[in-house]
């Protein structure tokens, strides 16, 4: 669809031709591959077949029947099934198969004509309610909102029994039940593509009201409809054999399947119960099916939603912990030297991740080693995609598995090794010496639970305190993190703050348990600018004051220089250089971080150039280039850089990943 | 809260005085002479048909009666049976206490068995638990509660003879019995409902488990359960109340037919009589009831909404 929006937005809407052309694909193609995804599933099939068997019986129903479905023949009474009667017969002698028969095509009919009604009625008011809008949307709606208040199954009673016992006043009163649900539906669909491009180009090229309704707004929601109609079959046969079953639609002696059903039960429940499974079994598989079908079609026109039909852990048999990263076993040793000396608080050597892809596993942070002492700052710097994010998530086990597993490497904390630690050992160093901050406050803050719980709760998963206790710790915390009136904040839920207060709370939560270590995923990325500068002023003087050692991933190297003492530059899932701040803002050893470094705005710049751009994007598993993973973006790069990978390589200031490291002499100045 | 109640009724009134109207119209669906028709058609004499139309005032305009009669119904006066002449009234208040209890134990039914349900196939998307969830759960949907009903029957009641087949003694004469007389329509109403409940909660589960603020708690060092039980079910309640809402209207309308089959004399046993004897003010009285059941659940609706989501509670 993007590439769709974005060829109708390039276009000058030209012709009529084109915006028609474009409005067809948009919709083509999306039911196309909707329904190829549909009928992966052998269910799908089953269920298409079964349907399709039952459409047989009603269409050529008086061919395929054995026998009259209402012949009576009193010799041959509640027999039980054999080769001349396959399911028996009933009380009078009738042949059960082809009253079964008899009654699909009561079943088909019926479910057609209810739906067809009310979509024939339902589609116009819907369109022109969400099209027009104003009053006479007000209105429609009114009236949908009584009607459904009505239960389904009592309206429906209440029409047929007022109208007069029939197959076709059944389908009315079926018709009206799902009537105002239909209108609803197309109302709200129409109301979502009402404003997409090719609906406005085609406003703006003067198409009529009515070309637009059926040509370009009817088309782009037929996938919801489809989806709702095929289940309201189910629904609608469903409804049928209740009112026949209560003697509201066909009359006797006609066959369907809520009227056999009742005649059973009336005539043969303590005599012949076998009799009333076939009819209630007919209903209940096709039933079953048109559900099957529906729901095959629902998850076929919304992809992203395949969260059960996920293959989870593809071939392997690893068993999964839910909250801990899975770390394959055993750990394989890594060839890269460690950098750091054994001082460090947290040293990660060779750590790589792996994700399970559709197509197999694919490495996303490749082999990354860097240290953090106490009370040191290192920023992990990278564009989105670099792998930063999932390195600091994986460093705390907490990316989900599957599909994430760590495959390689030693994450040392202290004296442990994160990646040997089980959950209960993670439990006990998560929130307690080790801490972590999101980038989205809003979205990591729980909002069901006020700032009180939220903090309390952090404070004694760790500390054995009373709630009071942790209550006044929670205040003292607000108060560290310079909150605006901190004890008021406390009853407040996350959505009555502001996003700099929520980035706040985050951090009181982070810091309730005084942690050595706090990784600060992009914690400001999310915020104002003004805010941004509050943001890390706060953390400037928490480090300082609580000689708290922070890992802080960001994008931004504007704040690197601002608050980091060493720098670790990620590019494509691998470390590419690492330097203290002062050598790698002045001489950076590779091309990459010089590039990023030529993108940072710089306040002397007051002239008219634009600001520099590394031309490209960070490559994907599927493009990963050969070589040097930076060399397609690289204006240095010669054919070396294309054959060999890239290995780390020491420098005078710290490790490169460039293989002219030495000969080049990079520059932040233009 | 309060507040938001008193605002909610108020803004019902519309709804209800047009769902009402509704109600009052299916008298103008009636075939033909409607005043023959609800006489008992070509034979009835005409000192029933004169009596019929006075008593329903059918010379009068249709909006004239319609005033008169939702006068009288607002004061709790819904007219007599056209048959027994007994005030509708009077029926449905002996009616309402046992159909109720019949959708309250149904609802127990399906809360007993989807959460759990739902939960464990939430903690183990794709496996085998999930799987068998999953295919328990299309089939239950897919069975008509009649059916099940009687099928349950044939197998509790005439085969093993464990329960009675139908009837029904008040829960305020004999609990125990009562409870053997409503386990069967319970559990026939109860399992779709637990069905519909398991996916629902299955859904938001899992988005819940998926979330941010989930991460959190785990970087909090909290232990599994709380997680799930505390930081993910609590968010993830909000879309099943929706469901268990919208369940209590389906549970009533599926009574009419449960209470049917099981002779049990709650408001489906009086509404199918009125209905196939056209007894008129017994099925505007009934559907309006039902009706005013539903609002004030989707109401109730609302109000949970407020306790589990701090959202709602402050707009």
């Amino acid at each position: 669809m993007t590439g769709i929006d974005a060829a109708a937005t390039d276009s000058d809407f030209a012709s009529p031709a084109a915006v028609d052309a474009l409005a067809e694909i948009a919709g083509r193609s999306r039911v196309r591959g909707s329904l190829r995804r549909a009928l992966a599933r052998p269910s799908a099939w089953i269920a298409l077949g079964f349907l399709a068997l039952v459409l047989a019986c009603a269409l050529f129903g008086h061919v395929i029947e054995p026998y009259p479905p209402n012949a009576i023949d009193v010799l041959n009474r509640n027999a039980t099934p054999s080769s001349s009667h396959w399911l028996g017969t009933d009380d009078l002698g009738r042949d059960i198969l082809s009253r079964i028969i008899a009654g699909a095509a009561i079943a088909v009919r019926v479910s057609v004509q209810s739906v067809g009604i009310a979509f024939v009625i339902a589609v116009p008011i819907g369109l022109v309610s969400a099209y027009v809008g104003g009053w006479v949307d007000n209105v429609v709606m009114r009236f949908v909102d009584a009607a459904l208040s009505f239960p389904a199954l009592v309206l429906a009673l209440a029409v047929a029994g007022v109208l007069g016992p029939s197959l076709g006043h059944a389908a009315i009163a079926i018709s009206i039940t799902m009537l105002p649900g239909f209108v609803r539906l197309v109302r709200g669909s129409a109301l979502a593509v009402k404003h997409e491009t090719y609906v406005e180009a085609s406003r703006s090229i003067g198409v009529s009201t009515r070309g637009i309704l059926l040509r370009r707004i009817l088309p782009n929601i037929r996938s919801p409809l489809i989806i709702a109609g095929s289940l309201a079959l189910g629904g609608a046969l469903l409804a049928e054999a209740g009112l026949s079953f209560l003697g509201l639609s066909v009359q006797p002696p006609e066959a369907s399947w809520g009227s056999m059903l009742r005649h059973a039960y009336d005539v043969s429940l303590f005599t012949f119960p076998w009799q009333l499974l076939i009819p209630g079994a007919a209903i209940a598989l096709t039933i079953l099916a048109i559900n099957t079908v529906g729901d095959g079609l629902r998850d076929a026109f919304s992809p992203a939603d395949t969260s059960g039909r996920r293959r989870r852990g593809g071939g392997t048999r690893t068993k999964h912990r839910r909250g801990l990263t899975t770390v394959a076993t055993p750990v394989p040793e890594t060839t890269t030297p460690a950098v750091a000396g054994t001082t460090a608080l947290l040293e990660v050597n060779g750590l790589t991740v792996q994700f399970e892809g559709p197509s197999g596993p694919v490495t996303v942070v490749d082999d990354v080693s860097f240290s953090v002492d106490a009370h040191e700052v290192l920023g992990l710097v990278g564009e989105s995609g670099s792998g930063k994010t999932v390195t600091s998530l994986a460093i705390m086990r907490l990316l989900d598995s599957p599909p994430a597993r760590i495959v390689g490497g030693s994450v040392r904390f202290g004296q442990r090794d994160l990646l040997r630690a089980d959950f209960k050992e993670m439990r006990r160093l998560r929130g307690g010496s080790m801490a972590m901050v999101f980038q989205d406050p809003m979205s990591s803050l729980n909002p069901a639970f006020t700032v009180q719980d939220q903090l309390a709760e952090a404070y004694r998963l760790h500390r054995h305190v009373d709630r009071r206790a942790a209550r006044t710790r929670a205040l003292e915390m607000l108060d560290l993190v310079q909150m605006p009136a901190a004890a008021q904040r406390l009853t407040d839920y996350p959505h009555e703050l502001s996003g700099g207060m929520r980035q706040r709370v985050m951090l009181a939560m982070a810091l309730i348990c005084e942690p050595e270590l706090l990784i600060a995923d992009e914690p400001t990325t999310a915020l104002d600018v003004t805010v941004q500068a509050q943001i890390l002023d706060l953390l400037r003087t928490l480090q300082r004051e609580l000689g708290l050692a922070i890992m802080f991933v960001t994008h931004d190297l504007g704040v690197v220089a601002d608050l980091c003492d060493r720098v670790a530059v990620m590019y494509a899932g691998q470390l590419v250089e690492q330097a203290s701040v002062h050598d790698l803002f002045t001489s950076p050893r590779h091309p990459y971080t010089e590039g990023l470094l030529r993108a940072v705005p710089q306040a002397s710049e007051a002239r008219e150039d634009a600001l520099y751009v590394i031309d490209g994007v960070v490559p994907t598993a599927a493009t990963m280039p050969t070589g040097c993973r930076f060399h397609p973006r690289c204006e240095y790069a010669v054919d070396a850089c294309i054959d060999d990978a890239v290995v780390l390589r020491e420098t005078d200031s710290g490790v490169s990943r460039c293989i002219r490291t030495d000969e080049l002499t990079f520059g932040r100045l233009r | 809260m309060g507040a938001l109640l008193l605002r909610r009724l108020v803004s019902l009134m519309p709804l209800l005085l047009l769902v009402s109207f509704g109600v009052y119209l299916l008298v103008a669906l009636v075939p033909g002479d409607a005043s023959v028709t609800l006489a008992g058609g070509e034979s009835a004499t005409p000192e029933r048909i004169a009596a019929v139309k006075s008593q329903l005032h059918l010379d009068d305009p249709l909006v004239e009666q319609y005033g008169r009669w939702l006068g009288d119904a607002v004061q709790g006066d819904l007219g007599s049976s056209l048959f027994t002449h007994v005030p509708v009234t009077d029926d449905i208040a002996d009616r309402v206490p046992i159909t109720v209890g019949l959708v309250l134990a149904s609802l127990v039914v399906g809360l007993v068995l989807g959460i759990p349900i739902g939960v464990l196939s939430a903690l183990r998307p794709g496996r085998a638990v999930d799987g068998a969830a999953r295919v328990g759960t299309s089939v239950a949907l897919a069975i008509p509660n009649y059916w099940l009903a009687i099928e349950l029957v044939v197998l509790f009641a005439v085969t093993w003879k464990l329960l009675p087949p139908s009837g029904y003694v008040k829960i305020t004469e004999d609990p125990v019995e009562w409870l053997r007389h409503i386990a069967l329509p319970a559990v026939a109403l109860g399992v779709w409902s637990a069905a519909s409940l398991a996916r629902q909660l299955r859904a938001s589960l899992i988005d819940a488990l998926d979330s941010r603020y989930v991460r959190t708690a785990w970087a909090k060092g909290s232990s599994t359960k709380r997680v799930v039980l505390k930081h993910a079910m609590k968010n993830a309640a909000i879309p099943v109340v929706t469901v268990l809402g919208l369940q209590v209207g389906f549970l009533l309308g599926g009574t009419v037919i449960i209470e049917q089959i099981f002779s049990i004399p709650g408001l489906g046993p009086y509404f199918i009589r009125g209905v196939t004897a056209l007894d008129v003010p017994v099925i505007q009285g009934v559907a309006i009831v039902f009706v005013l059941f539903t609002v004030v659940l989707s109401l109730l609706v609302d109000i949970s909404y407020g306790l589990l989501d701090p959202r709602v509670r402050v707009e």
